[in-house]
């Protein structure tokens, strides 16, 4: 079954596709609506579409990754439509060129931050975040308290003890491996066996989502003094430790290596029976390492109390779903539920483990230099 | 109606000076050549002047008016180098037209006339449509000089502008380059590293050597009164014979080189330097007397060069017949031989 | 009313003169102005933090991890020499039989080269692969005829516009296990082959890039070769390869030099590549240098930052010195081509032979990943389909976010803009290049830079500088915007324009110049009327590398540019993260294909309009 026609089928897009015709960049021929946007290098989508800011309505922006909003069918423009039509006010995403640490910049350089909300924030950029400004900075604020959805947030994913960064949905760090070539290794110590040299793919944890989590993981499993023994004797088993999740996972594909780290919803974009066999879920030591995505309120935001409110509707049992499903990922709240088609793809791992930010502050910098100093010794 | 005057130029490139303290005035309308070896000085002087070069002391004066500051193309002069610098990518008329893009042609004619004009003055009329690729040396060389012409300039500089063609042209095209400079009544600054070609032309001639200028005068002062032993050497063929002069009781001295010795007109005592021109010895007797072996000959045409070894000291003779080689006896009178100064 | 007249014309004529007079000066300030902007003050936010008081230069200096065995001679300089000594007596000749030939080797301890030293032996090692490549490509193209040479000639830009994750895409699918090689080896009966993840594909992806540049300017340099001379050496009773190795290969040198320094410079500052091919295990400098600024420890990222630059300033340098001793003159009398298929004689035979053993070579390493890419937008050869182009087809429709339409346009627009910039500063930096004074060497390397600093550290300080704004009084004055993508693409442009035009100016008698100045020309008209002219193919061909650099570049189209503004490279991006189809390359191979197809055409339009290049 192909992706679009599994999306169709799920009937995720009704009310997005139905909007979908006003989300669009007015005539994107008019240079005039880049240079509009001089005062600010996030790139914006909708303040320019004339009908829908016009009025009095209120905007609420929301500072995020490309792929949460960039095309139809993704989380953001199903989040957008779904708003919108509910609300009298509009929501405007961007996409900063690099993630989070454009707004740790903007803060230490005293620049506006021109934008009210977060999303994609995960444990380690939060930690980053605090670290790099110190306690007199306060780039996000507390929002728990005026979010009454936060309450039904899964524990194990309740990333902040300051209640600032609420998970709106999380992945599950796994092994994919082709199941026509290799068993599942099922446990850590079986990757530097000699049955497994040369057969997994990881990611760089310096640049790298999946690569963070999974050595994140490793971290969890063998204690901050063991994991580096562990990743030598990985490394002496061949792992290869590519930039991203892209190449390491276009070489999977393409058969080069029969494991790769990634996320344990690998199936819903393999799912029929030829390829199912070459997409197989590993939870290593019957576990997952939990990645949440959070979202978090920028302390400037000019619409607090709608930026709250965003974030409530986000953490509803419906846009839960559809976020969970769109961004190929599982709610945050304990109260929503997949798709049974959907869920039958996107396993979850029987124990899921995940660093607190109280365990990674101060610490994840430190594990992560001294594990790619290990990995690139030259 | 422009003279240029040279007032203590220096130029220095690193260590080096190029041009050392030259000052010379030219008058208006004169022809006036700067003429040394390579490596003397004469073309940065000239560039100097165009104002393709900035002195580092002293000024260039046109007219009496200081140039400094004022870039080659405000200056008003007409260039011709030795390698023609015609624009390939253009045709020959409109190299020539080229300065009138800038200035209006002189007596309000119309460019194309004014083009058509020049072509005629240097002998190459109808010749517009042509390729510079596709002339002759020596024509390229003639439309060289009528681009540097059309705009009228008031003074005209020559970069060695013969050195590239053939004798026989050379000599036709210099007297073709003098003619017009009469007829222009235009002050020319001339370079040149040929002294025959420096005497043949100019109303004055400055000899430059090592930065500096030896000695300006007309070119029969220059050639017959050399003001040091390098001008005496440089221009024209010249036997500098060096000896100790001793004074004669009745008029002039005797000169004593070696074991021989000869007269000379002037008074002078110690180590002098005497210039004896080939054309003032011949062979025969009478005068001073010199005993010479006679080793080759070279034929002119209308002359022998006769090479001679006098007591080891090489003598130049210049006959209209000549000897067998062999011992020869070499005669001049005591007025031709001309002590310079120290 | 006539006076009138007269009075409008001669002030237009004033005013007309002015133009000229400072029109080259004002090109001049202008160009210092958008360096400076776009380039030299956001390098320097940067740079100012490598000055900071953690002294992050020492710190490296002095770090084994960074300096491998040579951060000894900074950390603890009087104890080097025994450490020499001891390495030394660790050393031992062996000396063996093999049974059939005598077997000599050297074992030694090994030396840690750390970060800046495996950056630089896979630079060397780039290097000589880049020759090794691009040598025979400029003997095919400068010594034999064929049909489509200046073609293909032109074409041997592409590898520069192409974005490095597409060539990672094209080079898993020709080198992978089941890649297109493998697939020739095994149907041949031999052994799959592993070549990715080592050093050797990490080293051929930059020969990719990089042999063409050899390739180019080789080339150049062998057509410039007068054929007299070698008639002259033939006469003197040398031999066809004694010719070559006297008067041919001399003249080849400093062009092979050149390009072999610029080659080093490049693969010293390569980064995604190395990851994506090699892996963590063969980072180089520009990865970490990435990775620190990702974790926000500015001041190690600046102290790598301006190591790197030093060393890749300084090798420019070197470059240009060598460059001002090619002879740039073009000659009247190249050496005829021979005509490819057409020999007689067993050595003609040979050399085509070879010839053709390099054209296998050559379709294994440019045409294999360029034609895997193409396949891959239609779905492979197994399973072909047109999903992918549809799915191009369908953005533009449905007036999505990313239309390739609008990011082609774009493009264009971006690459005609960027030159229309590129040019007159190239010209104006190239005319000091070829008749500036002394010092000229060291200042033209510093208007070199943007070749010589890494695209990271000018991306970062974009973003420091120019996107975050700088504070003037109660202001804060910020620079982006599709002007800005402009000025940014044309400051990475520009250096290839005066490499191309300074060594032709040089060439160019400067009595011509003197000549028009005398004629009243102010020295901006005189290089308009006569210089540019006649360096017309040095212009063209420095327009199109860079044009070639305004189609391929990413990192500061992203940083400057609007949501709304898009190329090409960036559209490919963007639908790589695209997930609506699905994790597949497909979408990014389309529109890989569509921006393959548009730079090719370009290529071939500026050739056709312009002449040869000269790289």
């Amino acid at each position: 079954m192909r992706r679009r026609d599994y999306l169709r089928s799920v009937g995720v897009g009704a009310a997005g596709i139905a909007v979908a015709g006003c989300l669009q960049v007015e005539d994107t021929g008019d240079d005039s609506t880049a240079t509009t946007t001089t005062d600010d290098a996030t790139t914006t989508e909708g303040a320019t579409t004339g009908g829908t800011t016009s009025g009095d309505a209120e905007t609420l922006r929301v500072a995020t990754y490309d792929s949460f909003f960039g095309e139809e069918g993704t989380a953001g423009r199903w989040l957008k439509a779904a708003w919108e039509a509910e609300h009298d006010s509009t929501v405007e995403f961007s996409a900063p060129s690099n993630g989070v640490n454009q707004f740790i910049e903007r803060k230490r350089e005293g620049v506006g931050i021109d934008a009210d909300l977060f999303v994609g924030l995960n444990t380690g950029e939060l930690v980053r975040v605090d670290e790099a400004l110190g306690d007199d900075q306060r780039l996000f604020d507390e929002l728990a308290g005026e979010v009454a959805a936060s309450d039904r947030i899964k524990d194990d994913l309740r990333i902040d003890p300051q209640n600032r960064a609420l998970p709106y949905d999380t992945g599950y760090i796994s092994l994919v491996y082709d199941g026509t070539t290799v068993e599942d290794p099922e446990t850590f110590e079986a990757l530097t066996t000699d049955e497994y040299e040369g057969a997994l793919l990881a990611q760089n944890a310096q640049t790298s989502d999946p690569g963070r989590a999974f050595l994140l993981w490793t971290v969890h499993e063998y204690g901050p003094d063991e994991y580096l023994d562990y990743w030598q004797r990985l490394v002496d088993n061949d792992v290869r430790v590519l930039d991203d999740w892209q190449p390491a996972y276009d070489a999977f594909l393409n058969g080069e290596r029969p494991m790769v780290v990634s996320y344990s919803t690998d199936q819903v974009y393999y799912n029929d029976e030829d390829q199912l066999p070459r997409h197989q879920v590993g939870f290593l030591n019957d576990q997952g390492y939990a990645n949440p995505e959070a979202v978090a309120r920028f302390a400037d935001s000019d619409e607090p109390e709608l930026a709250a409110e965003f974030v409530e509707f986000a953490l509803g049992d419906d846009a839960q779903r559809n976020i969970a499903v769109n961004n190929v990922q599982f709610p945050a709240t304990t109260t929503a539920e997949l798709p049974e088609e959907y869920a039958q793809y996107a396993h979850e791992p029987p124990e899921s483990v995940t660093f607190t930010y109280d365990e990674l502050a101060g610490n994840v910098g430190e594990w992560t230099e001294a594990w790619a100093r290990q990995v690139a010794t030259n | 109606m422009t003279s240029v005057e040279l007032d203590g130029l220096v130029r220095e490139f690193g260590p080096t000076r190029a041009v050392d303290d030259v000052s010379v005035t030219v008058a208006d309308g004169e022809f006036f050549t700067l003429v040394g070896p390579s490596g003397c000085g004469k073309t940065t002087t000239l560039r100097l002047i165009a104002g393709f070069e900035n002195p580092d002391g002293g000024d260039v004066r046109f007219g009496g008016e200081s140039t400094t500051g004022v870039p080659p193309e405000d200056r008003d002069v007409g260039i011709v180098f030795q390698s023609y610098a015609l624009f390939p990518h253009m045709t020959v008329g409109e190299n020539v037209a080229y300065g009138l893009r800038f200035r209006d042609p002189p007596d309000g004619v119309s460019t194309a006339e004014r083009v058509a004009e020049l072509l005629e003055l240097v002998d190459l009329p109808g010749m517009e449509d042509r390729e510079p690729s596709a002339l002759s040396g020596g024509q390229q060389q003639r439309v060289a000089l009528a681009r540097a012409l059309a705009p009228g300039p008031s003074v005209l500089l020559l970069d060695e502008p013969m050195s590239a063609l053939d004798a026989r042209l050379r000599e036709r095209l210099r007297g073709k380059v003098k003619e017009i400079q009469r007829e222009l009544d235009i002050t020319t600054v001339y370079v040149t590293h040929d002294q025959e070609e420096a005497l043949s032309v100019s109303d004055r001639v400055a000899v430059m050597h090592d930065g500096r200028v030896e000695q300006v005068g007309t070119p029969e002062a220059v050639y017959r009164e050399p003001a040091s032993r390098f001008v005496a050497e440089f221009v024209g063929d010249n036997n500098v014979v060096d000896g100790s002069a001793s004074p004669l009781e009745t008029r002039g001295s005797s000169v004593a080189v070696g074991s021989a010795s000869f007269d000379v007109a002037e008074s002078a005592s110690g180590n002098v330097a005497v210039s004896l021109r080939p054309e003032a010895l011949s062979f025969g007797s009478g005068g001073n007397e010199l005993d010479v072996v006679v080793e080759r000959a070279e034929f002119l045409g209308d002359a022998y060069k006769v090479y001679c070894d006098w007591h080891g000291t090489q003598l130049l003779v210049k006959t209209t017949d000549a000897p067998e080689p062999g011992p020869a006896t070499v005669t001049f009178p005591p007025e031709a031989a001309d002590v310079l100064p120290e | 009313m006539r006076g009138s007249r007269r009075t409008a014309a001669s002030a237009w004529a004033t005013l007309s003169r002015a133009a000229d007079r400072f029109a080259l000066p004002l090109a001049g300030a202008g160009t210092l102005a958008v360096l400076a902007a776009v380039f030299y003050y956001p390098v320097w936010t940067v740079f100012v933090e490598a000055l900071g008081p953690e002294n992050p230069v020492w710190a490296i200096l002095t770090s084994e991890f960074y300096m491998g065995a040579a951060h000894g001679v900074f950390a603890h300089p009087l104890r080097v020499p025994g450490d020499v000594a001891a390495w030394l007596a660790e050393v031992h000749i062996v000396a063996g039989w093999t049974g059939l030939l005598p077997d000599l080797f050297v074992v030694h301890p090994g030396v840690r080269k750390g970060l800046f030293g495996f950056t630089a032996y896979q630079a060397a090692l780039s290097t000589l692969a880049s020759v090794a490549l691009g040598l025979p490509g400029a003997y095919v193209l400068a010594r034999f005829e064929f049909p489509g040479r200046r073609t293909l000639q032109s074409l041997t830009i592409l590898p520069f516009v192409l974005p490095s994750i597409m060539v990672v895409v094209g080079f898993v699918a020709t080198f992978g296990q089941f890649g297109t090689l493998n697939g020739v080896l095994s149907t041949l009966g031999l052994e799959r082959v592993q070549f990715l993840y080592t050093l050797e594909v990490v080293v051929l992806a930059h020969a990719f890039y990089n042999a063409p540049l050899v390739t180019r300017m080789v080339a150049t340099a062998w057509e410039n070769v007068d054929a007299s001379a070698v008639e002259t050496a033939r006469s003197l009773g040398a031999s066809p390869l004694r010719a070559f190795r006297d008067v041919v290969a001399p003249q080849l040198v400093p062009a092979l030099a050149a390009s072999a320094l610029l080659t080093f410079v490049f693969t010293f500052m390569s980064f995604p590549i190395v990851l994506a091919l090699g892996g963590l295990q063969l980072a180089t400098v520009e990865v970490w240098l990435y990775a620190r600024i990702q974790q926000l420890d500015y001041a190690t990222a600046a102290g790598l930052a301006t190591l790197e630059t030093v060393v890749s300033l300084a090798l420019t340098y070197a470059y240009l010195r060598y460059e001002g001793s090619q002879s740039a003159d073009g000659t009247a009398n190249p050496l005829a081509r021979h005509r490819l298929f057409d020999a007689s004689g067993p050595r003609e035979w040979l050399v085509r032979s070879g010839i053709g053993v390099y054209g296998v070579v050559v379709a294994a390493v440019f045409v294999a990943p360029l034609a895997s890419m193409v396949l891959a937008s239609v779905g492979g050869l197994e399973e072909p389909t047109l999903r992918w182009w549809r799915f191009l087809v369908d953005r533009q429709a449905s007036g999505g976010r990313t239309q390739p339409a609008t990011a082609v346009r774009y493009s264009l627009q971006f690459g005609v803009a960027a030159l229309a910039v590129a040019l007159p500063m190239g010209v104006v930096v190239g005319a000091f290049s070829a008749r500036g004074g002394r010092g000229r060497k060291v200042v033209d390397a510093v208007l070199m830079a943007p070749i010589a600093v890494s695209g990271i550290v000018v991306g970062f300080g974009l973003l420091r500088s120019l996107v975050f704004g700088v504070e003037v009084g109660d202001y804060r004055v910020s620079l982006v915007g599709p002007v800005v993508v402009v000025m940014a693409h044309a400051v990475a442009g520009y250096p290839f324009v005066v490499r191309n035009v300074a060594p032709m100016l040089s060439a160019v008698d400067s009595r011509l110049v003197e000549s028009a100045r005398a004629l009243g020309a102010s020295r901006g008209r005189a290089l308009w009327d006569v210089e540019l002219p006649l360096v017309w193919p040095g212009v063209l061909a420095g327009a199109a590398f860079a044009f070639a650099i305004s189609i391929g570049e990413f990192d500061s189209t992203v940083i400057l540019a609007g949501d709304g503004v898009y190329t090409m490279p960036v559209a490919l991006k963007r639908f790589l993260v695209d997930r609506t189809a699905g994790p597949s390359t497909g979408p990014a191979a389309a529109m890989g294909t569509v921006l393959l197809a548009v730079t090719a055409a370009s290529f071939v339009v500026i050739d056709r309009v312009g002449g040869r290049y000269r790289p």
